[in-house]
């Protein structure tokens, strides 16, 4: 699993963990992330509205946001905004990271903080996404599976 | 599947139902344009002589429909306008999945159309949209309904199917033009009410400068703002309620066809959020665009539901049939009946225009009754559909019943905010029996309206349930018929 854009690839990982049914759709969501408009389109609709959202475009969501904000912590290494967030050895596991999901994990790399900081940014969203909570976990454990290796699981 | 097979394959009362749609939406636009032109004619009698420079006799009444008629191209260019800054913002995107652009190629090939299929929308997006976009028919997908293609792919297809019936039936298009015709009769009305309005002003001025005034036009006042607001706000509303209607009745067709092409699935209604409060807002639900959710998954399972799910229309069409010939007998007599003058004065009104105006007052009952005709269209074909749709001994009697009912209720409700009777009824101290003396050659024109509303409702559910056209054809005439042979009687 390659791709030119480690953000993608962070995001395909999280879905094909979550709803690999979904892998057909994944330009899609990816497409649709930074669309956050909803509701009422011009023209006729079906009129019965979706009971309960769907897992696949929220976990390709959610996944593009936590690379960004790591992706922030990285710009930012050297500052005090995030020091206590990473170990000594992280910055460099963090770089890694961010160039190649696919090939690193950031085990070891973040402190409990930076664990709690990351995990709670995947509570928060969640939250928005109107996921029944059985799914909001689901989301929740693979992607802290996939950043931590076994210790989210 | 072509669409001659898709039509084939699809029953009668699919067919019955397009047909309703077609013309229930054309008769709203020739109420909403007849009207609107006859209050501005009425108010701003000025107004039509001047767009047509010509000596011509129906100037007052063609003018405003002139502008009616601009005025629906200009709001229709407005409103595309508006669609694409409004598409601009929901960055409709083409969708980029295979597999979905290929189930979408496959039912729109059955429904011999070419569809696009886009998407918009965040994660949470879950809605379908049939939209026109230029002469392009698409179908949005919002981003959350994507994953149903795989999660549950029968659901999936029909909702496509459903939206697709809605492009092929050219629903997206005739809509923006009903909301186009509803946005120029409401200028065209505005108008003539802003005259009406700077008349009464104008009268307070001059009673502002003799107080003494104040006692006699006061009672006048209050009654001509009462009976305005009455007159307009229930005929807006109804025709708001028979465009709500005729909406409902297209989401049963977009169901039946969508049935038709890729199978029956009542999941979504079964599943729907909505569907708990089926039975709390019985009101409220004339007032929504979809049919309750639970009359759709009935109306898949049988399809005579889709007729007895919305019997409003009958409602709507004596209301509309009355308000009809009463705007004629008001256009007939308006300059003779301003103090309640006797049944004589009006005949002998009306036998002097017709030797003066001989092609304008035939054109005015002619039009008067071709609009009768077509709601005594629309109510044949919706009573013949039912009964050839269900016809069990039960639903034809519970019909029999009610329409009779239903359609004498829209005739009150039309007479009782009909201004010229509200008029009536205050010259006359508010007595009915002493209105009814003075003005009883009007009122048995309405009745024999009324009884061939009877007349043909009843016609229509006893006889045959395929008749050939001709017969329907002749019955639709019984309620302007049986009208305009009272007015021959009386006057």
């Amino acid at each position: 699993m390659t791709s030119a854009n480690p953000r993608h690839t962070f995001a395909r990982m999280v879905l094909l963990e979550v709803s690999p049914t979904d892998a057909p759709l994944f330009e899609d969501f990816v497409a649709a992330s930074d669309d956050v408009k909803d509701g009422k389109e011009i023209g006729t609709d079906f009129g019965v509205v979706e009971v309960a959202a769907m897992v696949g475009p929220v976990a390709v969501w959610l996944a593009q946001k936590v690379f960004d904000h790591l992706l922030s912590w990285a710009a930012e290494i050297g500052k005090k905004t995030i020091e206590g967030f990473l170990v000594d050895s992280g910055k460099a596991k963090l770089k890694a990271w961010l160039a190649a999901p696919d090939k690193q994990t950031l085990k070891g790399a973040l402190t409990a903080n930076g664990r709690a900081e990351i995990m709670g940014l995947v509570a928060a969203l969640s939250a928005r996404s109107k996921l029944p909570p059985s799914e909001i976990r689901k989301i929740t454990s693979r992607i802290a599976a996939i950043l931590f290796g076994d210790e989210g699981k | 599947m072509k669409e001659s097979d898709t039509r084939q394959k699809t029953r009668p009362h699919v067919r019955a139902i397009a047909w309703e749609g077609r013309w229930r939406a054309a008769y709203l636009i020739l109420i909403l344009g007849t009207f609107a032109s006859l209050y501005v004619g009425a108010t701003l009698p000025q107004l039509g002589p001047a767009i047509i420079p010509f000596k011509f006799w129906a100037a007052n009444l063609v003018g405003p429909a002139i502008i009616f008629g601009a005025a629906i191209a200009m709001a229709l260019s407005v409103a595309r306008m508006g669609q694409r800054l409004h598409l601009k913002r929901r960055r409709l995107r083409r969708t980029r999945s295979a597999a979905i652009r290929k189930i979408v190629r496959e039912i729109s090939a059955k429904f011999d159309i070419r569809v696009t299929p886009m998407t918009s929308g965040g994660p949470r997006d879950g809605r379908m949209s049939a939209l026109m976009i230029g002469r392009h028919r698409v179908l949005r997908i919002g981003t959350a309904a994507l994953p149903m293609a795989f999660h549950r792919p029968e659901d999936f297809r029909f909702r496509v199917a459903h939206e697709i019936a809605h492009l092929s039936a050219n629903d997206p298009a005739r809509e923006q033009l009903v909301r186009a015709a509803y946005v120029s009769a409401g200028i065209l009305v505005l108008v003539g009410a802003t005259s009406v309005a700077s008349s009464i002003l104008g009268s307070l001025q001059v009673v502002a400068r003799n107080p003494g005034a104040w006692v006699t036009f006061e009672p006048i006042l209050a009654f001509t703002i009462m009976a305005n607001a009455l007159s307009l706000g229930i005929f807006a509303l109804n025709l708001l309620l028979e465009h709500r209607s005729a909406t409902r009745l297209r989401e049963f067709h977009a169901d039946a066809m969508a049935g038709a092409v890729v199978g029956d699935v009542a999941t979504p209604f079964l599943e729907s959020a909505d569907r708990k409060s089926d039975r709390h807002a019985i009101l409220w639900r004339f007032f929504k665009r979809h049919p309750p959710p639970l009359a759709r998954e009935q109306a898949i399972a049988q399809e005579g539901k889709v007729f007895t799910a919305d019997l409003i229309l009958f409602v709507l069409q004596g209301y509309l049939t009355v308000t009809v010939l009463e705007a004629l007998l008001q256009l007939l007599f308006v300059n003779a009946s301003p103090t309640l003058v006797g049944p004589e004065v009006r005949q002998r009104h009306l036998i002097d225009m017709f030797a003066t105006h001989p092609t304008s007052v035939l054109a005015t009952v002619l039009s008067a009754a071709a609009l009768m005709a077509l709601s005594s269209a629309l109510i044949t074909a919706r009573l013949q559909s039912s009964i050839a749709a269900v016809s069990t001994p039960t639903v034809r009697w519970r019909l029999i019943t009610l329409v009779p009912i239903l359609l004498t209720g829209g005739a009150l409700m039309a007479g009782a905010s009909s201004q010229a009777v509200l008029w009536g009824l205050k010259q006359t101290g508010w007595n009915f029996v002493e209105y009814a003396r003075a003005y009883y050659d009007g009122l048995l024109v309405h009745a024999f309206g009324l009884i061939g509303l009877w007349i043909l409702s009843f016609a229509a559910l006893l006889g045959k349930t395929r008749r050939p056209s001709i017969v329907r054809l002749a019955l639709a005439q019984l309620p302007a018929g049986s009208a305009v042979c009272a007015g021959l009687l009386v006057y």
